[in-house]
C-alpha cells in the first residue's frame, strides 16, 4: 500500500514536471512564427495510433516499437508528447534553416508530416524537403491501388498452413519495367533457430524473435512462393482512397526502422499487415475473438468491411502442373512415365519423340522436384539426377523452333473462392446418441478445415485444426468428451506414381479421446500418427487408406500403451454444399491381436456461409453409435 | 618494441591490400566490371546456403571479405542493376531456363525489365535462345551446379545485351 502510494506521488511530480516543461516549451515556440499546434484530442489520438504507442492500466504508455532509436526524443519510445515537440522541432528548424540533416528526418517521417500539414500554418505541402529515396521507391503518385496478398501453407509444411498475408502496391500501367519493382511489402521475423527445434516453437509464441517490414520485389516474391515454396497466391485488390493508399506508403516508408516482437498466434503478419490497413481506414479489422489472428481471416474481415474490389488466384507450379496433368490423355499420360522410368542413354533420343506439351510437363515435374529438395532435404546426387534430366529436355526443347513450342494450357476451375470458406472458428451443438441413451454434444474448434469443408481449386482433401474440446451432458452430468491439441491430415491424390513423387498421404495429431463414439470408459491422452496413400477416382470422389499407430497414456480394457491403427475412405464431393465421408477404422493391440472394426459415414450438409448440419453414425460390430450437430462458423 | 611493429605491419597488410584493390577497380569501367555473383559478394550474401567459394573457381573470393567489400562498395562496379540482375538470374533460374527454351514468357519479360531493356525483350529471348543451345549441348551443363548455371546464364545475358541494346550493356 505504501509502495503504491509513493509510486503514485511520483508519478505525480512527474507528470507536473511534464506539464510545466510542455508548457514552456509551448510558450516559447508560440512567441516565435511558427507555433506548435495544440495536440487536440483528435489529432492526439491520431498521433498515438500512427506511433504505436499503447495505453497501460497505470496510465502510461508503452509502444510496441522495441528500438529506441526509431524515436526522435529521448524519452520518445514511452512519451507521445515529447516525441511530438521533438518532430515539430524539426519541422520548425527545417522552416527556417532548411539543413539537410532535419530535412533527412522529416523524409523518414512522411506519414507525420502528413498527418501534421493540416495542424501547421507555417509548413505547407510546398515547405517539403524533396526526399529522393522515398520518392524513388515508392513513386507515390502512380500507386493506383494496394493488394493483399495471401499465401497458402508451404507444400508439406504442416507448421506453415497458418498461411501468409502481405501487401503489394500496384502501380499504373505508364510506370515501365514494373517487374522490376519492390512493389510488395511483408512482415516477417529474423529467425535465427531452425524450423521445428524446441526454441524455435518456444520463441515464435513468446515473442523472442525481432520482426520488421521489408519491401522486396513482388515478382521474384511472388515467384518464389509459386515456384519455390509451392503455395498457391490470391490477391485481393483493396477498395482504398487514395488518402488511404498515401498513409500505407508513408507509415511504412517509417516503419522500416522499426522492430517488433513476433508472436506466431497473435502478433503475426496477419496481425501487422492488417494493422496498416486498418490505421489508414480506421475499420477493425485484426478483431478477433481468440487469442490468435489467421491470415486466412483477413480476406474475411477484408469482405465485410466492403474493401475487397477484386480477387485474383495464383496457382502454384504443382497446382498448375496437376491440372495440366490431368488434362492428358492416357496414352500421352503413358508417355509423361515412360521418360522417367527410362535409363538415362535412352532419355535422350526418346525426349526428341515427345510432343512439345510433354516436353513442358516433364520440365514442371522435374522443377517440382527441385523445389522439394530444397525446401527439406539437399540430396545432391538426387538433384544431379534431376538437373541431367533437366538438361535432357531443354535440350530438346532448343533443337525446336520456338514458334513449334506451344504451352499446355491451365483452366481455372471456376466457382471456387477464397471468399466463400468459412470463417476459422466452430461452434457446433447437437445430439448424440449410444446404447439406446441420448444426450447433447457441444464442441469448439479453432480453425475449421477438416476432411468435409470446402477446399480451395487446387487443394487436397486436409485437415488443420489447432485446438478442439468437445463435452457430453448425459443426464445431467457434463463430461468431457475429446479434447484436441493439435490434429493434421493431408490426404495427397496426386495422379503420379509416388516412385515418381515421393509423396505420400499422412496424419498426425495429439488428443484425448475414446476409441469411438460407443465406447465411454476408453478415453486417453495420446501421439497418433498415420502415413498412407490416396488416390482421385474422378473430379468428386477420392480415395485413401493409412496406417499407423498411436501412444497412450494409460492401458484400456482393449488395448496397453500402444495399438496399431489404420483407415481406409473415402470423400465424395455430391455437390457444392453437400460432402460424404466414409470408411472402416481398424484398431488392434499388437501384443493381444484383437482387431476391432469401426464403419463410419458423415454428411455434411452447408446451409449458409456461417452454418452446416454434420450427421454422424457409426458401429463397431456390436453397437451403433450417432450424432446430429449444427455448427455455427465465426472469426 | 620490435614486437609491436611487426603486429602493426601485419594489421596494415590487409588495409594496403584494399587500397591496391581499389586502385585496380577503379581503373575498371562499366561493362567489364567483375561478375556479381563472384566479385560482388552478393551471392554469398543474398544466398548463404550455397557454397559460392566451392562452387567456383574464384580467386577473388579467395582473397577474404575485403575484397568483396570493396567490390560491393565501388557503385560503377557493382551497380544496382548488375546486382539485382543476378538477383534475379539466381531467384528465377529454373523458370528463366524454361522461357528461353520456349523463346519467350514472363521471366524474359522479368529479366529484360529488370535491365531496363523492355523494349528490346523479343532480340534479348532470340539471342539467349542461341546462345543457349550451345551452353545446354555442352556435357557440363547437366552437372553445373546452380551457381555455375547462373554464372553461365549472368555471362550470356552480358554478350546477347551487348549486341542487343547497347544502352543494357552498358550497366552490365
Amino acid at each position: 500500500m505504501v509502495t503504491t502510494m509513493k509510486t503514485m506521488k511520483k508519478q505525480l511530480v512527474r507528470g507536473l514536471l511534464f506539464l510545466v516543461c510542455v508548457c514552456t516549451i509551448h510558450t516559447a515556440y508560440a512567441k516565435t512564427k511558427y507555433d506548435i499546434p495544440p495536440l487536440t484530442e483528435d489529432l492526439r489520438k491520431q498521433w498515438l495510433t500512427l506511433n504505436h504507442y499503447k495505453h497501460t492500466w497505470r496510465g502510461n504508455y508503452q509502444n510496441e516499437i522495441n528500438n529506441e532509436d526509431y524515436f526522435l526524443a529521448v524519452t520518445g519510445q514511452i512519451d507521445p508528447y515529447e516525441e511530438y515537440l521533438a518532430f515539430v522541432n524539426v519541422l520548425q528548424r527545417y522552416r527556417t534553416d532548411k539543413n539537410k540533416e532535419d530535412a533527412a528526418t522529416i523524409c523518414r517521417f512522411p506519414a507525420r508530416t502528413t498527418l501534421l500539414i493540416p495542424h501547421l500554418k507555417w509548413f505547407k505541402k510546398k515547405h517539403r524537403p524533396k526526399c529522393k529515396e522515398f520518392n524513388k521507391l515508392n513513386n507515390l503518385k502512380k500507386i493506383k491501388s494496394i493488394s493483399l496478398l495471401f499465401a497458402s501453407g508451404y507444400f508439406d509444411s504442416p507448421s506453415s498452413y497458418f498461411g501468409h498475408a502481405l501487401l503489394k502496391f500496384n502501380y499504373t500501367d505508364d510506370v515501365l519495367n514494373q517487374k522490376a519493382l519492390d512493389a510488395s511489402l511483408n512482415y516477417g521475423a529474423d529467425v535465427t533457430d531452425s524450423e521445428g527445434s524446441p526454441f524455435y516453437i518456444l520463441n515464435g509464441l513468446t515473442g523472442g524473435y525481432q520482426a520488421n517490414y521489408k519491401r522486396n520485389n513482388n515478382f521474384i516474391h511472388s515467384h518464389h512462393y509459386t515456384n519455390t515454396q509451392i503455395r498457391d497466391l490470391w490477391e485481393y485488390k483493396l477498395s482504398l482512397t487514395p488518402a488511404q493508399i498515401r498513409y500505407i506508403v508513408e507509415h511504412s516508408w517509417e516503419l522500416r526502422n522499426a522492430q517488433f516482437s513476433y508472436y506466431f498466434l497473435n502478433d503475426n503478419c496477419a496481425h501487422r499487415i492488417i494493422k496498416l490497413v486498418e490505421m489508414a481506414t480506421g475499420k477493425n479489422l485484426s478483431k478477433t475473438h481468440g487469442f490468435w489472428l489467421l491470415p486466412v481471416q483477413l480476406t474475411q474481415h477484408l469482405q465485410q468491411q466492403g474493401l475487397i474490389g477484386e480477387e485474383t488466384y495464383i496457382p502454384s507450379l504443382k497446382t498448375t502442373f496437376t491440372e495440366k496433368y490431368r488434362q492428358l490423355s492416357k496414352e500421352e499420360q503413358k508417355q509423361f512415365i515412360r521418360f522417367f522410368d527410362e535409363t538415362p542413354q535412352i532419355q535422350e533420343a526418346y525426349a526428341q519423340t515427345l510432343s512439345a506439351k510433354l516436353l513442358f510437363l516433364i520440365l514442371n515435374q522435374l522443377d517440382l522436384q527441385v523445389a522439394k529438395l530444397t525446401i527439406s532435404k539437399k540430396d545432391e546426387e538426387a538433384l544431379n539426377n534431376l538437373n541431367r534430366q533437366r538438361a535432357v529436355i531443354l535440350g530438346a526443347m532448343l533443337k525446336r523452333p520456338a514458334a513449334q513450342l506451344e504451352r499446355p494450357s491451365f483452366k481455372k476451375k471456376e466457382g471456387t473462392t477464397l471468399l466463400n470458406n468459412k470463417p476459422s472458428s466452430v461452434i457446433q451443438a447437437g445430439t448424440i446418441h449410444r446404447k439406446k441413451t441420448t444426450g447433447a454434444l457441444l464442441r469448439y474448434q479453432i480453425a475449421n478445415n477438416d476432411l468435409l469443408t470446402q477446399r480451395l481449386p487446387g487443394q487436397e482433401i486436409s485437415r488443420f485444426i489447432m485446438g478442439a474440446a468437445e463435452v457430453e451432458v448425459q443426464k445431467g452430468n457434463i463430461s468431457p468428451h475429446k479434447v484436441t491439441l493439435i490434429d493434421i491430415a493431408n490426404i495427397n491424390t496426386n495422379p503420379l506414381p509416388s516412385r515418381l513423387t515421393k509423396e505420400y498421404s499422412w496424419s498426425i495429431n495429439i488428443d484425448y479421446t475414446a476409441r469411438n463414439l460407443t465406447c465411454t470408459k476408453c478415453k486417453t491422452f495420446g501421439i497418433e500418427s498415420k502415413l498412407g496413400k490416396a488416390a482421385r477416382l474422378n473430379d468428386s470422389l477420392a480415395v485413401y487408406g493409412l496406417t499407423g499407430g498411436r501412444l497412450h497414456h494409460k492401458r484400456t480394457d482393449h488395448h496397453r500403451y500402444v495399438s496399431l491403427e489404420a483407415e481406409t475412405g473415402g470423400v465424395w464431393d455430391i455437390n457444392t454444399t453437400t460432402k460424404l465421408k466414409a470408411g472402416v477404422d481398424i484398431s488392434v493391440d499388437p501384443i493381444k491381436g484383437n482387431p476391432e472394426y469401426l464403419t463410419h459415414g458423415t454428411l455434411a450438409l452447408d446451409i449458409t456461409k456461417n452454418k452446416d448440419i454434420r450427421l454422424h453414425i457409426e458401429n463397431n460390430g456390436h453397437t451403433t453409435a450417432a450424432t446430429a450437430l449444427l455448427g455455427l462458423y465465426f472469426n | 618494441m620490435k614486437k609491436l611493429f611487426i603486429l602493426a605491419a601485419l594489421l596494415a597488410l590487409p588495409m594496403l591490400a584494399t587500397a591496391e584493390e581499389n586502385e585496380t577497380q577503379a581503373k575498371k569501367v562499366q561493362g567489364s566490371g567483375p561478375n556479381p555473383f563472384t566479385e560482388c559478394g552478393i551471392g554469398a550474401a543474398l544466398f548463404p546456403e550455397i557454397h559460392w567459394a566451392a562452387a567456383l573457381s574464384n580467386v577473388i573470393w579467395d582473397l577474404g571479405s575485403t575484397a568483396v567489400t570493396s567490390a560491393l562498395s565501388s557503385p560503377e562496379m557493382c551497380n544496382e542493376k548488375k546486382k539485382k540482375t543476378a538477383k534475379f538470374i539466381i531467384e528465377t533460374l529454373p523458370q528463366l531456363e524454361q522461357d528461353i527454351a520456349a523463346g519467350n514468357g514472363q521471366y524474359i519479360a522479368g529479366l529484360a525489365e529488370t535491365m531496363g531493356c523492355a523494349g528490346s525483350q523479343d532480340a534479348i529471348a532470340s539471342g539467349l535462345r542461341t546462345s543457349y543451345t550451345g551452353v545446354v549441348a555442352n556435357g557440363d551443363y547437366a552437372t553445373a551446379t546452380k551457381a555455375e548455371r547462373a554464372t553461365t546464364m549472368y555471362n550470356a545475358v552480358k554478350t546477347v545485351t551487348a549486341n542487343v541494346d547497347g544502352s543494357c550493356a552498358v550497366a552490365l
